[in-house]
């Protein structure tokens, strides 16, 4: 039905808007981090309330399309991912709130080293959230699978950068509060690849209807073969 | 002055014979909008629908009370009810072509009008036909038997019937029943775009299907109108516990 | 395995007495076709439709006069009582429907039918030709018209109840009166019913006699006066076949085929027309 069309696109367009407006919030937040911005930090901290409308905009639209259109196959996993990926993103915007609240708990930028490996894994957290956002909007199972692939690499970061931070602090008694304040924004930071993770998986349930939330490393053999270009 | 309510129905109830079977019934219509009436089988929808175009007058012992303004007057106290189902239309459930041309069947309603014209009748025709989205299957064949029709096509110049003399308001009663799916899906998209000529009462036992097409629903049971609401509220909050059940499903 | 033969045995006795006694009524039936076609034909020729009666004795003689005033008589009739009993059935089955009145002329109408058609032919003698003083075309008419009025109401009725009743309306919807949902709907919906209705009407009054004896009795010349007694084939033939002479039995076999080949003609065009409007998908 050409109503149920129109609905679904307009959810795609509202989640469109809302995935820009978190992906801006991570980079904002990031550089306020890195450069200490309070400026910027407050900014961040009121934009939040944009992916929040966004959020309650696709619940009411998502709600009243299943209750009035009765979407099948296809139409109706694409409801039910964007209505899970609107979770994830609100809690993206959420965390970046969380690491721009720590702005002003900085006297200064962080430490050389530290930021370096900071800016490295908030660009790769960032870069995974684009890649399963697009993955999403281009019903690009592959992409999504590979992306999900990155969060080792965040992983790796996040023991790296801890460790460093606990080498700190160890050196800068007087500095612990700063530390704390980091390893937060370590947390936070994290928690934004684990929602990337979580927008891959939805990406693969749209598309095949299957989870591969507990189950990853056989479905993904599934799809991408064994790792040497052979297979589907 | 343009009332925003094409039709108001104030303390409607409703016999045959000695039964009553609607009791006091209070709706609004809006202009332009569809209003959809679902309820069990036997609840009173599709008599409170016949009352609009006083159908009910074609049988004996029926009585109204109360009334039912349109644009002001009150319909049910109108000696002639004639004129008023040139303007207050109805489609029924099985498709009904009369056995003549396609042509003359959509020019029935003008011509009772005493539209005599040849060419005026051309036009409208041809101009109901496009609302009835059915102009570019027929167009060759205007002038062949009109039963030669599929049923979905049947349905459609049924409706391009109804709508050749412009009425104000279409009721519709079950359109769909007695159609395929496809057909089915055709006929509810032509009914939303129809908002845009006149306004639409249509009467359905497929909750899908009102909750599709409709810009209010009203739920009926057992002679009462239980709640009547926006669609979109209609169908996510109801307000009453029997039309949560009957929409999901506990009875009827 | 004894009630299996049993059974076998019984349905084969029961299919054969069927069939059987079809045989025997097609036998006779074709028995009387081919009578009639054997003794009727060699007297069909231009001298029986051009000559009229001649006094026995004269050579020639033939049935112009009274092939022409049954078709008066006929014609007449038609025009009296197919409307009759077309409207008579239009309103039983319209606005006389779930009214008691209608039905009781409809259980009437029945009775009608089967009143036998010597008895109309007295009655229209009494209330007609006494009053007037003579025999009259006219009585004739009126005579086959009341036989013929049951017959095409009962036919008209049950054909108008055939209609559907969603086709009126959906005519009533569109802001139609009653009597232009009959004309232009139900009659148009059921036209092809009502055109063979009629004819099979007057088909079966087309054959009687007995009628006629005591209404249009007879008359020796051509004539066009309705007012005054007519000729008619089928009292011809009584007339010709009760009497001595040879010549007037052979006129009468004409006049039987003739008669027996026009109804025969007549019914099997109506069961045509039924067979062309079917196929057409109308």
């Amino acid at each position: 039905m050409r109503i149920l069309e129109e609905k679904l696109n307009q959810t795609r367009a509202i989640l469109a808007h809302m995935s820009k407006a978190a992906m801006e919030m991570l980079q904002s937040s990031t550089v306020a981090i890195l450069t200490h911005d309070l400026q910027l930090a407050r900014e961040v901290i009121k934009s939040d309330g944009i992916v929040d409308r966004y959020d309650n905009e696709i619940d009411e639209l998502c709600f009243k399309i299943l209750a009035i259109y009765n979407p099948r196959a296809f139409d109706l996993r694409f409801v039910i991912s964007a209505l899970r990926i609107s979770v994830d993103l609100e809690r993206v915007g959420d965390s970046c709130v969380n690491i721009a609240k720590q702005v002003k708990h900085l006297a200064q930028r962080p430490p050389q080293t530290i930021s370096l490996n900071l800016n490295t894994m908030a660009k790769a957290a960032y870069t995974m959230l684009e890649e399963a956002l697009k993955a999403f909007f281009e019903n690009d199972v592959k992409l999504a699978l590979t992306t999900i692939k990155r969060d080792d690499e965040i992983d790796a970061l996040n023991k790296q950068i801890i460790r460093q931070i606990v080498e700190y602090m160890g050196k800068n008694p007087q500095r612990v509060m700063e530390g704390t304040s980091l390893v937060y924004v370590v947390r936070n930071i994290e928690r934004i690849a684990d929602h990337a993770t979580n927008v891959c998986e939805l990406v693969y349930f749209k598309e095949t209807g299957k989870s591969i939330k507990h189950t990853y490393f056989d479905s993904v053999k599934e799809v991408i073969g064994n790792g040497n270009g052979t297979g589907s | 002055m343009h009332d925003k309510y094409i039709l108001r129905v104030k303390s409607l109830n409703f016999y045959y014979g000695t039964k009553q079977v609607l009791f006091d019934i209070n709706m609004d219509i809006e202009r332009n909008k569809v209003t959809a009436l679902i309820g069990p089988s036997g609840c009173g929808k599709t008599t409170f629908l016949r009352c609009f175009n006083r159908m009910h007058d074609l049988y004996r012992a029926n009585r109204y009370e109360g009334s039912i303004l349109y644009n002001g007057k009150d319909i049910l106290k109108l000696k002639d009810s004639i004129e008023l189902r040139s303007r207050i239309g109805m489609v029924f459930q099985t498709p009904t072509p009369f056995p003549m041309s396609i042509f003359d069947n959509v020019a029935y309603g003008l011509k009772l009008k005493g539209i005599k014209n040849r060419a005026q009748l051309k036009e409208r025709v041809e101009d109901a036909l496009i609302k009835a989205a059915l102009w570019n299957e027929v167009r060759d064949r205007l002038h062949s038997p009109a039963t030669g029709l599929s049923g979905g096509q049947q349905q459609r110049l049924v409706i391009a019937r109804a709508l050749a003399v412009e009425p104000d308001v279409l009721l519709f009663d079950e359109p769909t029943s007695a159609l395929d799916p496809i057909a089915t899906a055709k006929i509810e998209e032509l009914i939303v775009e129809l908002k845009k000529f006149t306004t639409i009462i249509i009467v359905t036992h497929n909750m899908q299907q009102a909750a599709r097409v409709s810009d209010y629903t009203a739920f009926f049971y057992m002679g009462r109108l239980i709640e009547m609401g926006k669609t979109d509220d209609f169908f996510t909050r109801p307000k009453k516990k029997e039309t949560e059940d009957y929409i999901t499903g506990k009875f009827g | 395995m004894n009630g299996t033969r049993k059974r076998k045995l019984i349905s084969t006795f029961f299919i054969l007495i069927c069939i059987l006694s079809a045989a025997t009524g097609l036998f006779f039936l074709v028995f009387i076709l081919a009578d009639l076609f054997v003794k009727g034909i060699h007297s069909i020729n231009w001298s029986l439709f051009t000559q009229d009666f001649t006094p026995p004795g004269i050579p020639g003689g033939g049935l112009r006069y009274a092939i022409v005033g049954q078709l008066i008589i006929v014609g007449l009739s038609i025009f009296i009582g197919i409307p009759l009993g077309l409207l008579g059935g239009t309103f039983i089955a319209e606005y006389g429907r779930n009214h008691k009145i209608a039905k009781l002329i409809s259980a009437l109408s029945d009775l009608a039918t089967s009143i036998p058609s010597i008895v109309v032919g007295t009655f229209v003698y009494a209330v007609i030709v006494k009053p007037a003083g003579h025999f009259s075309a006219i009585a004739g008419a009126v005579a086959l018209a009341i036989i013929m009025i049951p017959v095409m109401l009962k036919t008209t009725e049950n054909i108008l109840k055939l209609v559907p009743w969603s086709l009126r309306e959906a005519a009533f919807a569109l802001g139609a009166p009653y009597y232009k949902v009959i004309f232009q709907i139900v009659y148009r919906s059921a036209a092809t019913g009502l055109l063979t209705g009629g004819i099979l009407s007057a088909a079966r009054i087309a054959g009687e006699t007995a009628p006629l004896l005591f209404t249009s009795l007879n008359n020796n010349f051509l004539s066009f006066d309705i007012t005054k007694p007519m000729a008619s084939l089928t009292v011809t033939i009584y007339r010709y076949a009760m009497g001595p002479y040879d010549n007037w039995h052979r006129l009468a076999w004409a006049g039987s085929f003739l008669i027996t080949a026009f109804i025969l003609f007549v019914t099997i065009i109506s069961r045509l027309i039924i067979k062309w409007r079917y196929k057409k998908g109308a």
